[in-house]
């Protein structure tokens, strides 16, 4: 699966074995610049595997976290301030009104005045994602590969809170139904594909899938498999920007938002919504991997973050969801309300990985002959 | 040359053993020749009176067939969820090992175990209220007349044979007195349909045999033994209502009406489990439930692509040869069939949920059911295909042909441990067959089997093993070609292959080997196989009206002497790593 | 004996009323060894499994040698002294191909199922069952599932994919059922045979005279087939025998006094949990011992375990969530506490079969227990890793005393062993990438 994009000879020969050869395209005059890396029928699709938010997290040499970007500590989370809020010492008596509910009430109609709870941001030099406006700001990371003018505000809001860490319950939750929930299914499908190394013009449409993902007794995500695009019922996760690939890498030229449902236990079916989504990912004929830089709009982040789970699983990775969502709008850095002037997005980026997959648009007639050998070859282990 | 021996003896012998080596050493082929003998035996055809039957045999229900007898009298409802002992492969029928398998005392109490599951549900409130004809005068009580009606129903559909009449009164009373003593009138129908489901009559049919008036001096297979071996070879289940009564009135005996009897059974949807039965035991796929492949090799082979396997076979099988009516050689060229998802990723084709009919393209190498995932994953190993099985699966399985088994002593480094220079299985199989033991049975399976290269051990294609591209050409049986498409066209064009059809589906329906008498109405069978352009129905139709499947041969003074090959005779230190 | 007279024999006796003595069928005394009944039949094997939530930390689990001498790590620690009573099995994996993952739920149903769930249904029974099926099912409970944590929902033994065999959890009711006025003391002098046996081996011997009919039809090499399914019918009509045979007293069967009227107070603090345990887990021990069943279920928790640690305010899941890794241990401490907890409750329950004599050994050596839990890690609701124990010799059938790396093999072999080893005759256990045919074979003898 984890096959680096080469054109090799091994390759040239699959391609031309599977009959979308050059010269079936340079014959019809579809393309001049058409490679052998082509696509059948100069479209290729890729599901969505994983959509998670990366959190820098800086290790030293043996790999073990040093938290240098929380030099304030981990915050606490809704239980501690809730202890320190209502103390229990003294035989004080509280009422349900002035405590639990007045803090769930603080959760479901959040607002942006300053918070009681000290809150501690995420700094440093280093955050994941990519620069998304072109300048280089006193508040823009470092890449931990060396990209400059990064932009990701939610960084320093989420940083430091132990849900959005590694291998925090709220990641495994978020991970395992993005995957096993039907409705989470959303892909992306590239068209007019000249070369899936070097092309400096192609169309990318995501769409939502109707179709479970397939993977193997061992976990990996086989590509190959068949998605339905519903043009029914998910017009809002239809959406089309444009885009180059410069050696396999696929990069947004014209961005357009990116729509992401992520249904959660039965109990909502929330939909995520990053405004000027660029896409960066490596491309193999089997997966694309990478990132999507962009705005995320606040309302939407917070209803799907800290409102789809109970304040029981968010208290898994000490979130404080009403500290959180202060500090998410003093960071806040576009889109500004025009009413208002306060920003109602921030920049950030997902870390992606998706596969290969076959798709079937509801207006073509499904198809009852034909055949793609694309993947003409298999080795067999010795 | 040998290859044209081969061939024109294979013509001549149906049963014929390829005695590779001794053909190999130009000798004298086979040690045992059926057709000879049947020569003999049809020497004496014409007098009417010639000895064309099968043994009356003493046959055990399969699994299946015990669920379906059942939940066609009970109706579907009724969960079993069971698994008999396995039966043994007898010349390539399983369903022959069904008149051989005796029942261990573990296996009784397997059938104990699921007559109290089905009769408990069969007597639950709920469904007790349609399977029982009457109500009783008080639940907590015997009702004899209720429980006689209840009773008749099911023992006369269950039992291969009606039980005498004073025997079913006992089970009535039976059944009082265990409702007495529970103090509830279902509690002791219960028990007593439990007991019932253990019967000899139900889990046995005992065929018997009976003076044949219309050829004297021949026996015949009675009325109700006839009923049910139609019913076991077209539907897969005991006898229905209907055809007890058409045994009863002697329906069965007056060919016009044995015919009609016959082409009902073929006009009934049942018979589509008849004849997946059939080929499912034909083509080996009780070998299906215990296959598996490297996860690590195979990724794209998901768990559950070995049922979706057979069951594509399967319907591609039901309808090709039932539904369309088709030449059943074209199986082996056809390239329409139906896909489901996880055979997509095999076969790398888009296709949505569930099952739907699909035609390859002629591009895709899938000409016929033997380019397909069932044949070729089946016959593989775990992590690599193999030319060798492929080929002895082909010759043994579609052709009835016997490869010997391997002799003792040989060297498989060259195959286990390949020699790096050695990068295809074809490279691999030649350094093997210089070995001249080996050399004789590969000459049989590599051939064909090679051909089957584009193919890895999980069913998907391929043009190249290591990077060196696949040389797909071999032959059959002296004709050359040059690819899978070419061993399609060459299997639908042998003439063993309607001839194994007709074999194994006589064998499944007599529920036993062919015995010698049988050769003549073989003979007969395959021509009139011709004649109908190669359709199942006119054959299913042909092998229940035939003599040979009604007239009971009697058994031979000693059992027939075993099959040899020839390299059982192989002085074993030629075998030896050289 | 022909048929009708036998049946005769035995309408007369039935309809007499009271049996006092059954047909001299078993002869009930052991042999000079103590190892089987005087005429050969070995003492029966029994099945048990029992079960604990949210794996374990690996850390401090994972004994890091295999095979005979193997450490025992902390939180095993409890188990040391049984050391030649048990085996670990670790590195087990429960694949759940395409199945969704539900956590606390998917690892178990695999494990008892070979089979990994698509909905909070099984696929079908629990192994444990159709081991019931085969050896228990003419005791007086087919099965007997039970559990310390104060809750019938928590069992996993499931009759039919969505029949759970409900549990008992408290102490009280199941010493009534069990050793209440209906319990048939072995050692007592008065007996009343089973109705249902009675009319089960009446219809049998019933349909068993159909047996010459279906003789005269056939020849000779069928005749030895037949009669090798009436052997098969005897068998069975011996087995319903036993059912109406007064039992021969078992001196190991002491039930124990009525426990108190008032029971156990319900709750999930550890005390109560170890003490709730205990007391199921001794009457299960005496049930067992006094051959009212063959086949047990026992729970420590559920496997979303909410047990609680006093003076600590989070129950066992939540901790394991929770808690951060302690960084020196490498693992999180307070969740090992609970996990060795249960380990102390496994050790009890081993050693609740130890104590019983049977024979020249005890009633341990004549059983086997598997016990199994949920995930590997839980923290990760991880399905690899995952551990099982089993205890017991199976009447000689497994060896004892090692640690056995599974290599990340399928958790259904522990299953197909189990089938096997009780002498249920699959080829194969599980589904899809579970599917086993293969014996974990450095166990058996």
């Amino acid at each position: 699966m984890k096959k680096e994009w080469s054109i090799s000879h091994a390759l040239l020969r699959k391609a031309a074995i599977a009959g979308f050869t050059v010269a079936s395209l340079s014959g019809s005059g579809a393309a001049i610049s058409a490679d052998d890396t082509a696509p059948a029928g100069r479209s290729i699709a890729y599901l969505f595997t994983s959509i998670a938010w990366p959190v820098y997290q800086s290790r030293d040499t043996a790999g073990k976290e040093t938290k240098d970007e929380c030099p304030n500590g981990i915050n606490d989370g809704a239980r501690e301030q809730f202890a320190a809020s209502f103390p229990q010492t003294n035989g004080q008596k509280w009422k349900i009104e002035d405590t639990a509910i007045a803090r769930e009430a603080e959760i479901w109609f959040p607002t942006d005045e300053p918070d009681k709870f000290p809150f501690h941001e995420a700094s440093g030099k280093f955050s994941y994602g990519l620069d998304l406006d072109g300048k280089n700001k006193p508040t823009d990371f470092t890449s931990p590969d060396g990209r400059t003018g990064v932009d990701n505000q939610l960084f320093r809001a989420v940083g430091c809170i132990l849900s959005y860490r590694d291998g925090s319950s709220q990641n495994l939750f978020e991970k395992n139904y993005f995957q096993s929930m039907l409705f989470n299914r959303i892909l992306f499908e590239l068209t007019d594909v000249d070369s899936l190394v070097n092309d400096d013009d192609v169309t990318l449409t995501t769409y939502r899938g109707l179709d479970p993902l397939v993977w193997d007794a061992k976990g990996t995500f086989q590509a190959d498999a068949t998605q339905r695009i519903d043009k029914k019922w998910s017009q809002d996760f239809i959406n089309t920007s444009k885009a180059k690939i410069v050696n396999g890498v696929l990069i947004t030229t014209k961005p357009s938002d990116f729509y992401w449902p992520t249904e959660f236990v039965h109990q909502e079916a929330p939909t995520d919504w990053l405004r000027d989504a660029h896409f960066e990912l490596k491309l193999t004929p089997d997966t694309a991997e990478g990132l999507i830089g962009g705005y995320v709009d606040i309302e939407t982040y917070y209803r799907s973050q800290n409102r789809r789970y109970g304040t029981h699983q968010i208290s898994y990775g000490k979130t404080a969801s009403a500290s959180l969502y202060k500090a998410i709008r003093r960071l806040a850095d576009a889109y500004p309300d025009p009413a208002t002037g306060k920003n109602t997005a921030i920049s950030t980026a997902l870390d992606v990985k998706a596969v290969q997959v076959r798709v079937i648009h509801p207006e073509e007639k499904v198809a009852e002959t034909g055949t793609d050998t694309r993947r003409a070859q298999t080795a067999e282990a010795r | 040359m040998f290859r044209e021996l081969l061939f024109t003896r294979f013509m001549k012998r149906p049963a014929v053993v390829l005695a590779a080596a001794t053909m190999l050493a130009g000798g004298a082929v086979a040690t045992f020749d059926p057709s000879l003998a049947a020569e003999k035996a049809s020497a004496a055809k014409g007098s009417n009176s010639a000895d064309v039957g099968t043994p009356k045999r003493l046959r055990l229900l399969t699994t299946q067939q015990y669920i379906n007898t059942i939940q066609y009298f009970f109706g579907p409802d009724i969960k079993i969820d069971v698994k008999f002992a396995p039966l043994t492969r007898t010349d390539g029928v399983l369903m022959a090992g069904t008149s051989l398998a005796g029942v261990s005392d573990a296996q009784i109490e397997t059938y104990q175990k699921v007559a109290n599951i089905v009769s408990t549900q069969v007597l639950d409130s709920r469904h007790r209220k349609t399977l029982v004809p009457c109500v009783p005068k008080s639940e907590q009580a015997a009702d004899n007349a209720c429980a006689a009606k209840f009773l008749s129903g099911l023992i006369s559909y269950l039992y291969s044979v009606p039980p005498p009449k004073d025997h079913f009164s006992i089970l009535v009373d039976e059944a009082g007195a265990a409702a007495n003593r529970l103090n509830d009138f279902y509690a002791g129908l219960q028990v007593t349909l439990e007991g019932v489901l253990l019967s000899p009559n139900v889990l046995f049919v005992a065929e018997k045999e009976e003076p044949d008036p219309k050829r004297p001096g021949r026996s015949r297979l009675d009325a109700f033994s006839q009923a049910s071996r139609l019913s076991l070879f077209l539907w897969n289940a005991a006898p229905d209502a209907e055809l007890r009564a058409a045994a009863n009135r002697g329906d069965l005996f007056n060919e016009k009406s044995r015919a009609r009897v016959v082409d009902a059974m073929l006009a009934s949807p049942r018979l589509e489990t008849g004849v997946r039965a059939f080929f499912d035991d034909m083509f080996g796929f009780d070998d299906v439930e215990t296959l598996s492949k490297d996860a690590a090799t195979y990724p794209f082979f998901l768990g559950d692509a070995g049922a979706d396997a057979r069951e594509q076979t399967l319907r591609t099988v039901v309808d090709q040869l039932l539904i369309k009516n088709k030449d059943y050689r074209d199986l082996y060229t056809s390239r329409e069939t139906f896909m489901s998802p996880s055979l997509g990723l095999i076969y790398g084709v888009r296709t949505g949920p569930g099952w739907r009919a699909y035609e390859f393209p002629p591009e895709a190498h899938r000409d016929g059911i033997l380019t397909q995932v069932s044949f070729l994953a089946l016959h593989s190993h775990p992590t690599r295909s193999s030319a060798t099985l492929r080929g002895k699966a082909l010759r043994e399985l579609i052709l009835c042909q016997k490869v010997p088994p391997p002799p003792a002593n040989v060297d498989f480094s060259a195959l286990n441990n390949p020699d790096a220079t050695l990068r295809t299985a074809r490279a691999r199989l030649s350094a093997h067959a210089q070995n001249p033991v080996c050399a004789g049975c590969h000459k049989i399976t590599d051939p064909m089997g090679l051909a089957l290269e584009n193919f890895d051990g999980a069913g998907r294609y391929r043009t190249a093993e290591k990077d060196t591209p696949i040389d797909a050409s071999g032959s059959l049986d002296g004709k050359p070609f040059t690819d899978v498409v070419g061993l399609g066209q060459a299997v639908h064009d042998s003439p063993a292959l309607p001839s194994c059809l007709v074999r194994r589906a006589f064998s499944y329906a007599t529920a036993g080997t062919v015995p010698v008498t049988a050769e003549p109405t073989l003979a007969q069978l395959n021509k009139s196989f011709v004649g109908e352009g190669y359709r199942l129905r006119a054959l299913l139709k042909a092998i229940t009206l035939s003599e040979g499947f009604s007239d009971v041969t009697q058994p031979a003074s000693k059992p027939a002497a075993p099959e040899k090959t020839a390299s059982v005779s192989l002085p074993g230190k030629i075998a030896s790593k050289e | 004996m022909n048929g009708l007279s036998r049946r005769r024999v035995l309408r007369g006796v039935l309809n007499g009323g009271a049996v006092t003595v059954g047909l001299p069928l078993l002869n009930y005394y052991l042999n000079g060894n103590g190892t089987a009944f005087a005429d050969g039949t070995p003492l029966p094997v029994r099945f048990g499994t029992w079960s604990w939530g949210l794996g374990m930390s690996p850390a401090a689990f994972v004994p890091k040698k295999t095979g005979k001498d193997f450490e025992f790590p902390e939180e095993i620690e409890a188990l040391a002294p049984l050391r030649d009573k048990i085996n670990l099995l670790t590195n087990i994996t429960a694949f759940r191909d395409n199945s969704q993952l539900m956590c606390h739920f998917t690892g178990w149903a695999i494990s008892r199922t070979g089979n990994a769930p698509n909905s909070r249904n099984l696929s079908s029974e629990t192994y444990d069952i159709k081991i019931a099926n085969q050896i228990s099912r003419s005791r007086r409970f087919k099965t007997l599932t039970a559990n310390a944590a104060a809750d019938a929902r928590v069992s996993f033994s499931y009759e039919d994919p969505n029949t759970p065999n409900p549990a008992e959890y408290s102490p009280v009711l199941f010493y009534s059922r069990l050793f209440g006025p209906e319990f048939p003391n072995p050692n007592a002098k008065e007996f009343k045979p089973s109705p249902r046996a009675m009319s089960r081996k009446s219809v049998l011997s019933a349909v068993m005279q159909e047996m010459d009919a279906v003789n005269k039809r056939v020849g000779a090499e069928d005749r030895a087939r037949l009669d090798q399914y009436f052997t098969g019918l005897r068998h069975l009509e011996h087995q319903f025998d036993q059912q109406l045979t007064k039992p021969e007293p078992i001196a190991a069967c002491n039930p124990p006094a009525a426990p108190k009227d008032s029971d156990m107070k319900l709750g999930n603090e550890s005390p109560l949990v170890i003490q709730r345990h205990k007391m199921m887990t001794d009457l299960l021990a005496m049930a067992v011992a006094c051959d009212q069943t063959r086949v047990i279920n026992m729970a420590y928790c559920a496997m979303l375990s909410n047990t609680i640690k006093p003076g600590y305010e989070k129950p066992h899941h939540t901790t394991t969530h929770e808690e951060p890794i302690d960084e020196k241990l490498g693992y999180q401490p307070n969740c090992s506490w609970f996990t060795r907890r249960c380990m102390e409750g496994f050790a009890s329950y081993v050693q609740a079969f130890a104590n019983i004599k049977e024979g020249d050994g005890t009633l341990l050596d004549n059983m086997l227990i598997v016990a199994d839990t949920d995930h590997g890690v839980a923290r990760l609701h991880s399905l690899d890793g995952m551990p099982v124990f089993t205890a017991g010799r199976a009447g000689g059938k497994v060896k004892t005393g090692l640690h056995i790396d599974m290599k990340g093999t399928t958790i259904a072999r522990v299953g197909y062993t189990a089938l096997r080893t009780m002498g249920v005759d699959v080829q194969k256990f599980g589904d899809r990438s579970n599917t086993t045919s293969d014996l974990i074979s450095d166990i058996l003898v």
